[in-house]
């Protein structure tokens, strides 16, 4: 199956203009502006990368923005480590891949993973103890495959070398310009606020652009939310108050306030009297053997393959979920064709109906696709990439029968999320060395979050705690901090964001 | 997270000794008072093990000073450090790829060949290396900056929280008491001598005390009504992605009051300071000192270019008026011993855990460590050690 959506239900398509690259001397070809992760999934590779210590393969969609995610960072053009997935394509350029020897598809150095059950974690700490000469000998055989690339290229000396953007004032920075951020940015805006929107994705919208669900509108209405996103971000790009920044990143969040930021002509140190955290979540992947197989991918990953970039992560997919979003995304699957081999929930049959429901009006069963309650995951099988999965009856649940093998190239993983939080707890860490913040810990002044790093999921309410963090800061000011109002951390960080809906990853 | 090392009975009521801080200096005096024979050591730490300086510091390992009293104490050190992962049955991952300390100026390049010299004398294995032998050490230094400097090619790094753990494990074996998530809030003195520690967890006696409390040194000492004239200041590390191997020894440099490395692993750690030393307890990365660490390392190194980071953290040392360590019983309070005022703590660790096990089972402080005394800071005695790379007062390098 030709993996491009060229009839998609939903979404129309905007990258028209096919260009072509070069990946490790071959000619392949892409669409301008899509992530050169999925030009290269769209062109059959599955392998982007291999793991540092066992060397294990790597594809995309793996552990989808996740904090310094290396499971897609490519060479292009001289530059290691480049993220794929977050780098749009260009035409012209030329992709490698990195740590291996001599080719990812071929890494000689994968025989370590085939040692890896008598390599357990920690095992650098026990070998070579009394030998001061092979421990050595080991250090120097790890420098051969240790780093990303081999090269600095002027390029990179240039940018480095680039002066920054100086200092810049500012009444309110919103990082994060998803649903939440958006809101929060105009109600803020709207009230008098001079803001500066902070993104790090190629344009504004976040998570929601690649939502073909409708999401309730505070006005009573409902819209797609991918039109809904698109029309926040059309109107914060028209207001005279706001001014985004995409393609940027919020390096930190330092004493003083300072904010720098990240973006493509230099970093631009913010010093904003008022900062909204509006950074989303992260879907959290699933335990289980060979879940970090080519193939395995997390649901936000595959919504943002097929509704933004119109391409499948595969033929025949395994959807394995603990709530609602995981049925969303089969059912979006299913619409872009994709054969969905079968629906597996490790909760009880009711609690599954219930979330099945918005996405499979008439129950699963109803429409063809087997649904596995009360099951679990035991095992993905494969080598290069998952080629099936063994699941099995959770105990306890009412689940029945035996373990089944099920034929699939793709295994989609919702499992609940985690806030992005890092801004937050540079802050409220730090201050002593205890490692929680605790609940309700008081933000500084001046200071709000909302959204999914609130440990929001629904974007509907994402929307209306944005627009409140939005407003509620454009009433504080410094000189009358009595006015706040400012909602403390709603929940202790680790724990925030883990919704009813997921049980975290014991599964 | 299981914490190596960590007791798994309850604390105890009594000890024979108390070590406050599960540093590597904490933990290596457990092991070589365990070692020795001492029974019922318990160690308290109201963290993790490692989670103060020892996991924070810049991992680098050299014995080539200017004074006899640290050329003493840090070569007996080294010496200990290539066989660590041997006496501890762990690998802690010494790499004794080399130790250059840099010189870019004429004045620093004359330093270093005094240097190199002193050291000759007092039997410390080292050497003055021209600029030419310098970029051969490490070919990929900005030649601007590499004038010549001195070579120590048996010194090197190692990984710190190896070191820890391998410290932590080893004390548990030998029946050390390791008790985290335990702050100690008070320390019982009467009659002149040290009776046990007060904690969020109980009162525990002890005849025997030992600060080595790092950071919060200077606060555990007062508990005991010691002032210690030290001050805690703040210093800085960063961390890189993985790059290819590009540079062997561990480096320092006078001009840029840097010191830095590459791991195995390809990751460039390295941390600068201000000429003047930053008093302040936070443990907040500073913004300032990111861009001050980014230049001088780029500029250092010039490939590091569009290298990205991987972390940026802060750590605190309690340093005293000379920055050098403060080792050995408290003469004013009988049994309260201190392992402080450290600068160059994780580096020192091996050999001041076993001089200062063999001084407290002995009654006697062994010749290496004694000069370190608390005493010498109130008599103004101090020890003139002219050979590190720290921010010291009136914006000169010491």
């Amino acid at each position: 199956m030709n993996p491009r959506i060229t009839d998609h239900p939903a979404v129309p398509y905007e990258r028209t203009r096919r260009v072509a690259f070069t990946f490790e001397g071959r000619i392949l070809h892409g669409y301008e502006g899509e992530p050169v992760a999925t030009a290269l999934h769209a062109a059959g590779v599955r392998v982007l990368s291999r793991s540092f210590k066992y060397h294990r393969p790597r594809g995309i969609g793996l552990t989808c923005g996740a904090p310094s995610c290396p499971n897609c960072q490519l060479t292009i053009d001289g530059q290691y480590g480049v993220p794929g997935c977050a780098t749009p394509l260009r035409g012209g350029e030329s992709v490698r891949r990195e740590r291996a020897w001599p080719s990812a598809d071929h890494d000689l150095f994968g025989v370590i993973d085939r040692f890896s059950p008598f390599i357990p974690a920690g095992f650098q700490f026990r070998l070579f103890r009394r030998s001061p000469r092979l421990a050595h000998l080991a250090e120097r055989v790890m420098g051969l495959i240790a780093g990303g690339g081999r090269e600095v290229t002027p390029d990179a000396i240039a940018r480095a070398a680039r002066p920054g953007l100086g200092e810049r004032r500012t009444a309110l920075a919103v990082v994060g310009a998803g649903v939440a951020g958006l809101a929060g940015a105009l109600a803020a805006a709207d009230a008098g606020l001079e803001v500066v929107l902070v993104d790090q994705g190629a344009e504004p919208g976040g998570a929601l652009r690649a939502e073909t669900a409708p999401v309730r509108t505070p006005d009573g209405g409902a819209a797609p939310g991918f039109a809904l996103a698109a029309e926040l971000a059309a109107r914060a790009a028209a207001h005279p108050a706001i001014e985004v920044l995409t393609g940027s990143t919020a390096l930190g969040w330092y004493e003083g306030g300072v904010l720098p930021v990240h973006t493509p002509s230099g970093v631009l140190t913010l010093r904003p009297a008022r900062l909204l955290v509006a950074t989303g979540d992260y879907d959290q992947p699933l335990l289980f053997p060979g879940n970090d197989r080519p193939g395995v991918m997390l649901a936000g990953a595959v919504q943002r393959l097929v509704n933004i970039d119109h391409v499948r992560p595969g033929s025949r997919a395994v959807v394995v979920t603990r709530d609602a979003y995981g049925y969303a995304v089969a059912a979006q699957l299913r619409a872009v064709g994709v054969e969905i081999a079968a629906l597996v929930d490790p909760r009880p049959g009711e609690r599954a109906g219930a979330d099945a429901e918005a996405s499979f009006p008439s129950g699963v069963a109803a429409s063809g696709v087997p649904h596995l309650t009360g099951h679990r995951l035991r095992e993905a099988l494969g080598r290069r990439t998952v080629t099936g999965v063994v699941v099995e009856p959770q105990e306890g649940v009412d689940g029945r029968g035996r373990a089944v093998r099920l034929d699939c190239d793709v295994v989609v993983v919702s499992a609940g999320r985690r806030p992005a939080e890092e801004l937050l707890l540079q802050r409220l860490y730090h201050g002593d060395i205890t490692l929680d913040p605790g609940p309700g810990t008081a933000l500084p002044d001046g200071v709000a979050v909302a959204g999914g790093a609130a440990g929001i999921t629904d974007p509907a309410e994402a929307l209306t705690t944005g627009a409140d963090a939005g407003a509620r800061l454009a009433r504080w000011s410094p000189e009358n901090p009595a006015l706040p109002e400012i909602s403390p951390y709603p929940l202790s960080p680790g724990q925030a964001g883990r919704p009813s809906s997921s049980g975290g990853t014991s599964e | 997270m299981a914490i190596p090392g960590a007791a798994r009975t309850p604390l105890r009521r009594a000890y024979d000794v108390v070590i406050v801080g599960a540093g590597v200096q904490g933990l290596a005096l457990a092991y070589e008072l365990a070692k020795l024979g001492v029974r019922d050591v318990a160690v308290l730490d109201r963290g993790y093990p490692g989670g103060g300086g020892s996991g924070r510091n810049g991992e680098m390992i050299r014995s080539a000073f200017g004074s006899p009293e640290w050329s003493g104490l840090f070569d007996e050190s080294l010496r200990r450090w290539r066989t660590l992962s041997a006496e501890l049955d762990f690998n802690v991952l010494f790499s004794g790829s080399g130790y250059l300390v840099l010189a870019s100026t004429p004045e620093q390049v004359e330093r270093c060949r005094a240097d190199a010299v002193r050291q000759a004398e007092l039997g410390v294995r080292s050497e003055f290396v021209t600029a030419e032998e310098a970029r051969k050490i490490a070919p990929e230094v900005n030649p601007d900056l590499a004038l010549g400097g001195v070579y120590q090619e048996h010194a090197g790094f190692a990984h710190h929280d190896a070191v820890v753990w391998g410290y932590a494990r080893a004390a548990a074996r030998l029946g050390v008491e390791l008790h985290t998530g335990v702050t100690v809030t008070g320390v019982d003195v009467a009659g002149g001598a040290v009776r046990g520690v007060r904690t969020d967890k109980g009162d525990v006696s002890a005849p025997i005390v030992v600060n080595a409390a790092g950071g919060a040194a200077r606060r555990v000492a007062e508990m005991a009504g010691v002032a210690l004239p030290t001050r805690t200041c703040r210093l800085e590390m960063i961390v890189t992605e993985s790059v290819a191997p590009f540079l062997r020894p561990a480096l320092a440099t006078l001009e840029l009051l840097g010191y830095c490395h590459q791991t195995a692993r390809g990751e460039f750690v390295g941390g600068t300071e201000l000429p003047v030393p930053d008093v302040s307890d936070s443990l907040n990365g500073t913004y300032d000192l990111l861009l001050d660490m980014a230049a001088k390392f780029v500029r250092l190194l010039p490939r590091l270019a569009g290298v990205r980071l991987l972390r940026h953290w802060a750590g605190l040392v309690d340093q005293s008026e000379d920055l050098s360590p403060v080792i050995g019983p408290v003469p004013e309070v009988a049994g309260f011993h201190l392992t402080c005022g450290w600068v160059y703590g994780f580096m020192g660790a091996p050999a001041t855990g076993a001089l200062l096990a063999r001084g407290i089972h002995d009654g006697v402080m062994p010749e290496l460590i004694r000069p370190f005394s608390v005493t010498r800071l109130h008599e103004g005695r101090f020890i003139q050690e002219g050979a590190l790379v720290v921010a010291a007062e009136e914006g000169e390098a010491a």
